[in-house]
């Protein structure tokens, strides 16, 4: 029919929440469980409805009973279907916390809920530890009533009494993205910096960056000397060492043509010497930061990655966000799954 | 009649989002520096005379030029001669802060207004201020959990908008005996193809603050 577009596709899910972006804004959505379905499997969703009206994280499920393979419908108000626009940057409410940990990787208390592993969370109110304050990160492993944030040592700091934490649902719009500096030091490899920064960066080898630690030696000590030094990234994800940051999910840094080695060691918080992160008496701040500016071709080539890494990018998009597990439509780990939406010539 | 205002009111939107595309980008990618000078105890402060003058130090320090010329000063009464300045792009929500700031020159104090632009809110240090209600907020984002407000303060050339050959804009229009079987609907949209990119990252400042 003349004005009804339709979008088939298909993935292989992770057993997590997946988002399928979508050309058009869609006003009904099928997913099928390829993997179940052929399996002839038992208690699991075979096949998820969505249409514009349902709530968020609803639908309706196709589902086997326990017994044989028959299929009972049923109404499903979590896990379901979500639309996304990712360009609406309007944030959930924040949650109180009890405490952030002065350890490397800082735990973080919440009794009232936690964020999924790998999203992005923000601090706010902190009571201690206030250079944290609205420097995003990423949540590095979470359960048992707290969460870690693996991107930062928290080392020498006064752990925080009461204060909050909110999730941000999305990453800045576009790419390539500025990042918050945690961590400074030298390379396995002389001559050469290794950077930790607060959110897990898609920075590639090859890329150019610029260092940015705004305030002066007041703030960053001799770190300072780095501000506006731009560099070439070598290697990302080398190995922790000493003081670094501990993060479950990797290590987080990259590897730059900077000399380090004689600014003396990254004293999280304050340490003994000039080279440390601020104390939180230097609260307001301005958090250092790695700026994607360029790339180095060269490099980039050499090592098979795209020369078009550092290309200006709008990475927003209009779409399905899939719940997963036996009873979402983005199925359990290594499920196949295919989808089709639609938009409707009318919706009444 | 219908199908000219739908003209332009799409016209409006297509505009608009070519602008909110362009902030975005700068929110994204450009560095920044945090108001600090302020009293409101938050990280960002409220905007202060000396975190303008801290980015105008910065930009003059990485060769970035002016964009706008001097205004000369006159004999009138109540005005005073205006720098050559950046231009700072703001959300209307700052029109109150920014008058609050030390030495700010509201856009009738100048020599010579009929120079301002229509958005043009005043001048601080060398820094021209521009406002509009589609301008950068990242929420929730200060110690405090206030808003945070991105004061875009750019120099010449420091980003462009680069248009795609033949898609810079297009206004599409289908009369209703090719929009459906029934000829009952007609249909009106726009398409563009545009890419805002940083020329020289060290040319434009995203100076961050909070409402005092």
């Amino acid at each position: 029919m003349s004005n009804t577009i339709i979008e088939s596709g298909s993935f292989t899910s992770k057993g997590a929440i997946t988002s399928v972006a979508l050309r058009s804004d869609l006003d009904w959505m099928w997913t099928y469980n390829y993997t179940k379905i052929a399996a002839n499997a038992r208690s699991t969703g075979y096949q998820f409805y969505w249409q514009r009206g349902m709530a968020d994280a609803a639908g309706i499920e196709y589902k086997t009973a326990a017994a044989d393979a028959s299929i009972n419908m049923s109404v499903i108000t979590t896990a379901g279907f979500t639309l996304l626009d990712t360009s609406d940057k309007e944030l959930p409410a924040r949650v109180a916390l009890e405490a952030i940990t002065n350890a490397n990787p800082p735990a973080v208390t919440s009794a009232a809920s936690l964020p999924a592993l790998g999203s992005i969370v923000r601090f706010s109110s902190l009571t201690g530890q206030t250079q944290l304050g609205g420097i995003d990160f990423t949540v590095t492993a979470s359960g048992g009533g707290a969460f870690s944030i693996g991107n930062i040592s928290m080392l020498n700091t006064t752990a925080t009494t009461p204060g909050y934490w909110r999730t941000i649902p999305f990453d800045s719009s576009f790419y390539p993205r500025r990042r918050a500096i945690t961590f400074v030091s030298s390379s396995a490899t002389a001559g050469r910096a290794k950077i930790y920064m607060s959110v897990t960066h898609t920075i590639t080898v090859g890329e150019k960056v610029r260092l940015s630690f705004p305030g002066g030696s007041d703030v960053w000590g001799n770190y300072a000397q780095l501000d506006g030094r731009l560099c070439t990234v070598l290697a990302t994800a080398e190995a922790r060492a000493g003081a670094e940051p501990t993060n479950a999910l990797g290590d987080n840094n990259i590897v730059v043509d900077i000399d380090v080695s004689g600014l003396g060691n990254w004293n999280v918080f304050g340490g003994a010497t000039a080279a440390a992160y601020p104390l939180s008496t230097r609260v307001p701040f301005t958090h250092a930061q790695v700026i994607p500016v360029g790339e180095d071709l060269g490099i980039a080539n050499a090592s098979g990655l795209s020369g078009l890494a550092d290309a200006t990018i709008d990475k927003d998009y209009i779409g399905m966000q899939l719940g997963a597990g036996a009873d979402g439509p983005a199925g359990a780990e290594n499920d196949v799954i295919y989808w089709t939406a639609g938009k409707s010539f009318r919706v009444r | 009649m219908v199908l000219n205002e739908a003209a332009a009111r799409l016209g409006v939107s297509l505009r608009q989002t070519e602008d909110q595309l362009t902030r975005d980008m700068l929110t994204a990618t450009a560095g920044f520096i945090n108001c600090t000078a302020g009293v409101g105890g938050d990280n960002p402060t409220e905007i202060t005379l000396p975190d303008i003058q801290d980015v105008n130090r910065a930009l003059l320090g990485d060769d970035a030029y002016t964009i706008m010329d001097n205004i000369e000063g006159s004999n009138k009464f109540g005005s005073a001669p205006i720098r050559d300045a950046y231009f700072a792009m703001c959300h209307t929500d700052l029109s109150k802060g920014l008058e609050s700031v030390a030495g700010f020159i509201q856009k009738n104090q100048y020599p010579a207004p009929m120079r301002a632009l229509r958005s043009e809110w005043g001048a601080a240090g060398n820094t021209r201020f521009l406002l509009s209600s589609v301008g950068s907020i990242t929420p929730n984002a200060s110690l405090l959990d206030k808003d945070v407000y991105n004061i875009i303060v750019a120099g010449m050339e420091a980003y462009a908008v680069i248009e795609q050959d033949g898609h810079s804009a297009h206004f599409l229009y289908r009369p209703a005996i090719f929009s459906d079987p029934l000829a009952q609907n007609i249909s009106v949209g726009y398409k563009f193809a545009a890419v805002p990119k940083l020329l020289n990252d060290l040319w434009v400042l995203n100076l961050r603050c909070t409402l005092a």
